[in-house]
């Protein structure tokens, strides 16, 4: 039996569905103490889950999902700060790479919860302070937490405003409880450590669907599957063209050369469907003075002359800067 | 003098209004405008329809087309509406659930053929006909076995009055000739619908459940504004361009093999350069943080000691073998 057909001397074996047992299980492969902690495990992970066939939808709601999923078990005092550098993450993935506007929702205990009062009191202030350190607005859902514990709920609106469910910071006391975690405290006594799951992407599946329709398929550079088209006008520049390819490849840009047998017109069309960031034309002008006419996607018919290197370092910088705006 | 009951105004203030007055008095009472803008009312924080009798000592707000909550009932109307017009076309149609949801409402019907778009044009038009004819929305409850009597010819509904609980109180709302078993609450009549749309029809199994028929659920959209109804169509149209199933087959990234497997991605070369350069990104700024990142199982045993594999909703894994 071949493998991954599930039996393996007679064992059955299923998928998982999630990553924390699994880092759980890390974390108590050995004793930790209260100088360890926090304790990070993260990891961009395949799990399956059986989603109904009728909640499917394209990337958006898949049965096989990347989760970019951490787990972080740590102190109860050092719950504020450890919020606090996750909502920087956040920051700087959503706000400052993308150029998303989001919205925090801090979700506090149910009626039915475990763990005790003073736990959720003191875990529900210390996600507060980190917000109002943030200088973040969010908004409180009360009562909107699971039952084992409050959680940070990010949600952001795309180009045409609608409003998407981002990661979440969801606080764990039950975890911890149930599979006996502990680390030595500095009273040289066992206590429980608090248990914390991030995603910031979710899953790359849900983002990248996401990615697709708020660009509407025009990516920033960086992102770019190809980020630069080499156009020569006719055979004559074929060599000329091939030079550029070659130079901008070997300044690790993701460039293709396009020497189709068809006219020019039709190819920068097809460039335009394809929502090529750049396309770098080359004329006997540009052939001989080594340089490239470069038309930037959403600039129309405008064209730019620039010599080779100096396209290939502004392409860098604005793959390096992860800019969300052509810098040509 | 007649009994007066006492309720609390959003300003804090107390009325005194005569025991028996509805959400409608109460509105007529604060003055002649808001008695023609009320769409319902919010008593002790749930929403009620304007003729029902007040309960004394509630905290009260008439509730306008300002009010977030007055739009989802405009679309619980709206859905009413629609199964009124597709009754009046379609006689033998049974009817299913109709809420209102996030822009819109539908209505689920069991039907012979799946609607066309011919059919959604001439339902749209009928429900033209059912705002003019501004059926007063009315709400009564009534006995299980009454319930029964109403929708005898209506098995999905009598399966619905078959699951609520002994101590439920069973609602029915009219409007015109359509009698539908519902909690409400509903705007005062069907003329109060003005701006809405027909969207698209779309198989939906009865509750949801493979196992059981399909329906045809009936999608639409409603809002008390033109600009408004104007507005979210513009942007339906703007979503359907960006849609990521079209672009990710004409950009080539990704494809779903349906015969492989529904919900199960696969990423084309251009579609995982994208995932790459995500990685990439998590890994050169996000993971710094982290100690390590770590690479675990991408299976386990069925019968594991560990009982991580209960005890979350709708995580069930797939099982191999």
């Amino acid at each position: 039996m071949a493998a991954g057909e599930g039996e393996s001397e007679s064992v059955r074996y299923r998928v998982k569905p999630m990553n924390c047992p699994m880092h759980i299980l890390i974390y108590a492969s050995q004793q930790r103490s209260y100088r360890d902690l926090p304790v990070r495990l993260a990891e961009i992970a395949n799990v399956y889950r059986n989603e109904r066939s009728g909640t499917l939808h394209g990337m958006l709601r898949v049965r096989g999902l990347t989760m970019d999923d951490a787990h972080i078990f740590l102190r109860e005092d050092q719950i504020e700060q450890e919020i606090f550098q996750l909502l920087d993450i956040v920051e700087l993935v959503l706000g400052k790479t993308f150029g998303l506007s989001y919205r925090l929702d801090l979700a506090t205990r149910p009626d039915k919860k475990l763990g005790t009062d003073a736990t959720w009191d003191q875990a529900e202030r210390a996600l507060e302070q980190a917000l109002k350190h943030r200088g973040a607005t969010y908004r409180i859902d009360q009562g909107g937490g699971a039952f084992y514990g409050p959680k940070i709920d990010i949600k952001f609106n795309d180009a045409i405003g609608r409003e998407w469910q981002g990661a979440t910071i969801q606080l764990d006391f039950e975890q911890p409880e149930r599979f006996g975690l502990e680390y030595t405290g500095e009273d040289n006594r066992p206590h429980q450590p608090v248990m914390i799951h991030r995603a910031i992407f979710g899953t790359l599946e849900r983002f990248v669907g996401f990615l697709i329709e708020h660009f509407a398929g025009a990516f920033p550079l960086w992102l770019a599957p190809e980020q630069v088209r080499v156009l020569p006008i006719s055979d004559a520049q074929a060599p000329a063209a091939r030079a550029l390819h070659e130079r901008l490849r070997a300044a690790g840009i993701r460039s293709h050369l396009d020497e189709r047998n068809e006219t020019l017109n039709y190819r920068i069309r097809d460039g335009e469907l394809q929502k090529i960031p750049y396309m770098a034309v080359v004329g006997q002008r540009e052939a001989e003075a080594g340089s490239a006419a470069v038309r930037s996607r959403g600039a129309g018919n405008k064209q730019v002359v620039l010599a080779t290197l100096e396209f290939a370092a502004k392409l860098q910088e604005e793959v390096r800067t992860r800019s969300l705006t052509p810098l040509v | 003098m007649p009994p007066e009951i006492r309720v609390t105004l959003p300003d804090g203030s107390e009325k005194r209004v005569p025991a028996g007055s509805t959400g409608a008095d109460l509105a007529k009472a604060i003055g002649p405008g808001l008695a023609k803008a009320a769409l319902a009312v919010r008593v002790n924080g749930n929403v009620w329809d304007l003729t029902r009798p007040l309960p004394d000592g509630a905290k009260l707000t008439i509730l306008t087309d300002k009010d977030p909550q007055a739009l989802e009932v405009l679309r619980h109307s709206s859905a009413h509406v629609l199964a009124t017009a597709v009754r009046q076309l379609f006689p033998h149609a049974k009817i299913g659930f109709g809420p209102p949801i996030e822009d819109g409402f539908y209505y689920d019907f069991e039907v012979e053929r799946p609607f066309g778009p011919e059919d959604l044009e001439a339902i749209e038009k009928q429900m033209v006909e059912v705002v003019k004819a501004d059926y007063p929305f009315v709400r009564e409850e009534v006995d299980r076995r009454e319930a029964k009597r109403r929708f005898k010819d209506d098995p999905l509904k009598l399966e619905r009055i078959d699951d609520l609980g002994p101590d439920e109180v069973i609602s029915v709302y009219t409007d015109g000739s359509f009698v539908d078993l519902c909690r409400g609450p509903h705007v005062p009549s069907t003329g109060r619908i003005k701006h809405f749309k027909l969207l698209h029809a779309a198989g939906a199994y009865w509750r949801g459940d493979e196992r059981r028929q399909m329906l045809q659920r009936i999608y639409g959209t409603a809002w008390f504004t033109k600009d408004d109804l104007e507005g979210y169509l513009r942007r339906l149209e703007e979503a359907k361009k960006r849609d990521h199933r079209v672009l990710g087959k004409q950009l080539d990234l990704f494809s779903i093999q349906e015969n492989v497997g529904p919900g199960l991605v696969f990423w084309h070369p251009k579609g995982a350069m994208i995932q790459h350069q995500l990685r990439r990104f998590i890994e050169d700024t996000i993971l710094r943080s982290c100690s390590c990142a770590r690479g675990t199982s991408r299976c386990t045993r069925r019968t594991s000691s560990h009982r991580w594999l209960r005890g979350r909703e709708s995580r069930n894994p797939c099982a191999i073998g």
